[in-house]
C-alpha cells in the first residue's frame, strides 16, 4: 500500500483557463450578454398555461406571459369592425412598435431568439460529431480512408454554399430543424479538416507513440489520447461559427427557403421589412429590433470565442 | 512540381464526377420528373397529354439511371442543354450573364484588398495603442452586422434619399457605374472587417520575426521596416489567401446582384433554383466546380512559388 502522494496545489487546465478568461472583462461582458440570449430563448420553451384566442386554445409560454403585449385594437371608422392597428409608433409604453399584422415588435424579437438559439445548438450538435469522427479518422489512419473523407469534403467544398443550402432545403421542405441538418451538411466541412491537419500532427507525437508502446489501440489512443488535446480547437470552433449560423439563418430565411413564415426569426422580420423603410412615413422598427437583436449576439459570440481561443489554446499562453 | 500537378489535375476528375452526381441527385429529389415537367411547361391549364410528350420529348419518363448519364454526359461534354424558362442555350445564358458580374466584382475586389491591406498596416503600425484597439473594435462591429442590413439600407439610400443612383436594375455600356456603385460599395463594407482583422494578425505576426529585430537593431527606422521589410513578407501569406477567391470573381455574388437586380451569374444561378430550370443549375455548379478545383490548385503553386522553403510532392 502506498499512501496518496501529497500533491502540491496546482490548477489543472480547465481550471487555468477559466480564471485566465475571467480575468478578461470584455469576455465577462459577453458571456452575461450570451447568457441573456439562453435565458429568454429557455423562458421560450417552458409552457406556462394557455390562452383563448378566439375559439381556439393557444398555447403560452412563460416567456409570452412575461413579455407578451396585445395588439392596439382599432376601430374602423367606416365598417365598425375592429381590427389589430398596423405600424403602430414607438413609444415609451412599447418601445419597438407593431409591425404589419399588429403584432408587438419587441415581443417577436424576444421570441426570435429560441429559432436562433436552436439553429446554432442544433446544427452544431449535428455537425461536430461528423467533423470530429471523420477528421480523427482520416488523420489517424491515413492511406485510403483518408483518401475517402478528403473526396467526400472536397466535392461538397466544391458546390456553392448557399446553392447547397437552398437545394437542401428544397428537398427537405422549409422549418427549423431541416433548416439545421442543412446548415450542419454545409459546416462541418471546415472543422473536419482542421481536425484532420491536427491529427496528423499529433499522431507522431511522443506521447502517441508511449501509448502505443504500452499496447494501447487504435480507438483508446483517438479518442483518450489524441482528443482532448485537440478538444479545444472544437470548442473554438463552435463559438467562433455560432455567429456565422444565425447569420445563415437569417439570409435563407430572407430569400425564402429558410423558416416558415409563422416562425418567429429574425430573417422573417428583416424579410417584413424590406419594403417598410420605403413607406411614408418610414417604418424602421421592425430592421432595427432584428438587427439590433442579431448584432449583440454575433458580437458577444465573437468577442468571447476570441477570448476563449486566447485561454485555451495552451501555445497562446502566457 | 510537373508531377504533382499532373496527379492534382487527375485528383479533380473524381471530385467533379461526384458534384455533378451530387446535384443532379439533389435536384431530382427535390422535385419529381412530372411536377418538374409541370413546372417547365408554365402555366396552370396543361392537360396530362401534354404532360406526357413533354416527359417524353425531354427524356424525363425514362428511368433514373439513364436519365443521370445523360445529364452527367452533356455536362462533361460541355454540350449543355437549353434553358426552358428562358427558350436560351444554357451556354448563351452564362455568357451573357458574366460581364454584369464582374462590373461588380472585380472593382470590390482590388479596392477592397486594397482598403484591408492599408488598414491592417496602419493598425499594425499603432499596435496596442488607441488606434489599434478602436481599428479592431469597428471591424468586429462590421463583421457583426449582417449584411442584408447593409443592403436594405442601401437600397433605401439609393432609392428615397439621393435619388441619383438607381436602386434597381442594370444596363449595360457606360452608365454602368450608376447601377454598380452601391453594390460595390456594400460588398467592400461587409468583407472589409474580416479581412482587416485576419491580415492584421498576419502583419503582427511578421512584426515578431527575428529579421525585423535585425533591421531595427541595425537602426533602420520604424516606417522602413514597416513598409519595406514587414509589408514584403507579409504580402506572400495576405495574397496566397486572396489566390483563392480570384476565379469566384466570374460567378458573382448572389445575394447582391439579386437584391440590386443586377443580371449576374450569380442572380441567374439563384432565380434558376427558385424557379426549377435545372438545366442552368447544373451548368452553372459544374463550372463552379471547376473553378474551384482549379482555384485551389493555383494556390498550392503560388504558395510554392512564392515561399521557396515548400516544396510540392
Amino acid at each position: 500500500m502506498t499512501a496518496e502522494p501529497h500533491e502540491p496545489k496546482s490548477r489543472g487546465y480547465l481550471a487555468d483557463a477559466a480564471s485566465r478568461l475571467a480575468k478578461r472583462k470584455l469576455a465577462m461582458v459577453c458571456l452575461v450578454i450570451l447568457a441573456l440570449y439562453f435565458l429568454i430563448g429557455l423562458m421560450d420553451f417552458i409552457p406556462a398555461g394557455s390562452e383563448l384566442k378566439g375559439q381556439v386554445e393557444v398555447k403560452r409560454t412563460l416567456l409570452d406571459r412575461l413579455a407578451h403585449r396585445g395588439p392596439v385594437i382599432e376601430k374602423d371608422a367606416d365598417t365598425g369592425r375592429e381590427a389589430p392597428k398596423p405600424y403602430v409608433r414607438p413609444s415609451l409604453n412599447r418601445p419597438l412598435g407593431t409591425d404589419i399584422h399588429g403584432e408587438d415588435v419587441l415581443w417577436k424579437t424576444l421570441k426570435a431568439c429560441r429559432t436562433a438559439l436552436t439553429i446554432g445548438i442544433l446544427t452544431t450538435i449535428i455537425a461536430i460529431p461528423l467533423a470530429v469522427l471523420f477528421g480523427m479518422l482520416a488523420g489517424y489512419f491515413g492511406g485510403i480512408i483518408d483518401d475517402i473523407v478528403q473526396y467526400v469534403y472536397q466535392t461538397l467544398a466544391c458546390i456553392p454554399g448557399l446553392l447547397l443550402l437552398i437545394v437542401l432545403m428544397m428537398v427537405m421542405e422549409r422549418g427549423v430543424i431541416q433548416l439545421c441538418i442543412a446548415l450542419g451538411v454545409t459546416s462541418w466541412v471546415g472543422l473536419c479538416r482542421l481536425v484532420r491537419a491536427e491529427v496528423l500532427k499529433h499522431r507522431e507525437s511522443d506521447y502517441v507513440q508511449a501509448a502505443r508502446a504500452l499496447g494501447a489501440g487504435h480507438f483508446r489512443i483517438m479518442f483518450l489520447h489524441i482528443l482532448p488535446n485537440i478538444g479545444h480547437l472544437v470548442v473554438i470552433s463552435f463559438t467562433l461559427r455560432f455567429g456565422g449560423l444565425i447569420l445563415s439563418e437569417t439570409f435563407l430565411s430572407y430569400i425564402g427557403v429558410g423558416v416558415k413564415e409563422d416562425t418567429y426569426s429574425w430573417g422573417q422580420m428583416i424579410r417584413q421589412a424590406r419594403l417598410e423603410l420605403v413607406r411614408e412615413p418610414m417604418v424602421w422598427w421592425n430592421l432595427v429590433g432584428a438587427t439590433v437583436a442579431i448584432f449583440f449576439i454575433v458580437l458577444a459570440s465573437n468577442i468571447f470565442g476570441d477570448a476563449l481561443r486566447d485561454a485555451l489554446d495552451p501555445k497562446l499562453r502566457n | 512540381m510537373f508531377a504533382y500537378i499532373v496527379r492534382r489535375l487527375l485528383w479533380c476528375i473524381p471530385i467533379i464526377l461526384g458534384v455533378c452526381l451530387i446535384t443532379t441527385l439533389l435536384l431530382e429529389a427535390a422535385v419529381a420528373p412530372e411536377d418538374r415537367a409541370r413546372k417547365e411547361l408554365g402555366g396552370k391549364h396543361v392537360s396530362q397529354d401534354q404532360v406526357d410528350a413533354f416527359m417524353k420529348q425531354e427524356g424525363y419518363d425514362r428511368p433514373l439511371y439513364q436519365r443521370l448519364y445523360s445529364t452527367m454526359r452533356s455536362l462533361l461534354t460541355f454540350q449543355f442543354k437549353r434553358s426552358i424558362k428562358r427558350q436560351q442555350r444554357v451556354s448563351e445564358v452564362l455568357l451573357q450573364s458574366m460581364g454584369p458580374s464582374l462590373c461588380i466584382t472585380v472593382p470590390a475586389f482590388i479596392v477592397g484588398l486594397f482598403l484591408a491591406i492599408s488598414i491592417s498596416l496602419i493598425v499594425a503600425y499603432y499596435r496596442a495603442t488607441p488606434i489599434d484597439v478602436a481599428g479592431v473594435f469597428v471591424c468586429v462591429i462590421g463583421m457583426c452586422i449582417p449584411v442584408l442590413f447593409y443592403i436594405i439600407v442601401g437600397q433605401y439610400l439609393l432609392g428615397k434619399v439621393w435619388n441619383y443612383f438607381p436602386a434597381y436594375g442594370y444596363v449595360g455600356g457606360l452608365s454602368v457605374a450608376r447601377f454598380v456603385a452601391m453594390p460595390i460599395v456594400i460588398a467592400v463594407i461587409a468583407g472589409l472587417g474580416g479581412s482587416v482583422r485576419f491580415y492584421r494578425t498576419i502583419v503582427l505576426d511578421e512584426m515578431y520575426q527575428d529579421y525585423v529585430r535585425t533591421a531595427r537593431a541595425k537602426g533602420v527606422s520604424e516606417r522602413r521596416v514597416l513598409f519595406l521589410h514587414v509589408l514584403r513578407n507579409s504580402m506572400i501569406p495576405i495574397l496566397t489567401s486572396v489566390v483563392v477567391h480570384i476565379p469566384f470573381l466570374i460567378i458573382g455574388s448572389m445575394l447582391l446582384e439579386e437584391f440590386f437586380g443586377i443580371p449576374g451569374l450569380g442572380n441567374v444561378l439563384v432565380r434558376a433554383t427558385l424557379e426549377f430550370d435545372y438545366n442552368v443549375v447544373q451548368a452553372v455548379v459544374f463550372l463552379s466546380s471547376i473553378i474551384y478545383v482549379l482555384a485551389l490548385l493555383i494556390t498550392d503553386i503560388t504558395y510554392a512559388i512564392a515561399d521557396p522553403r515548400i516544396r510540392l510532392g
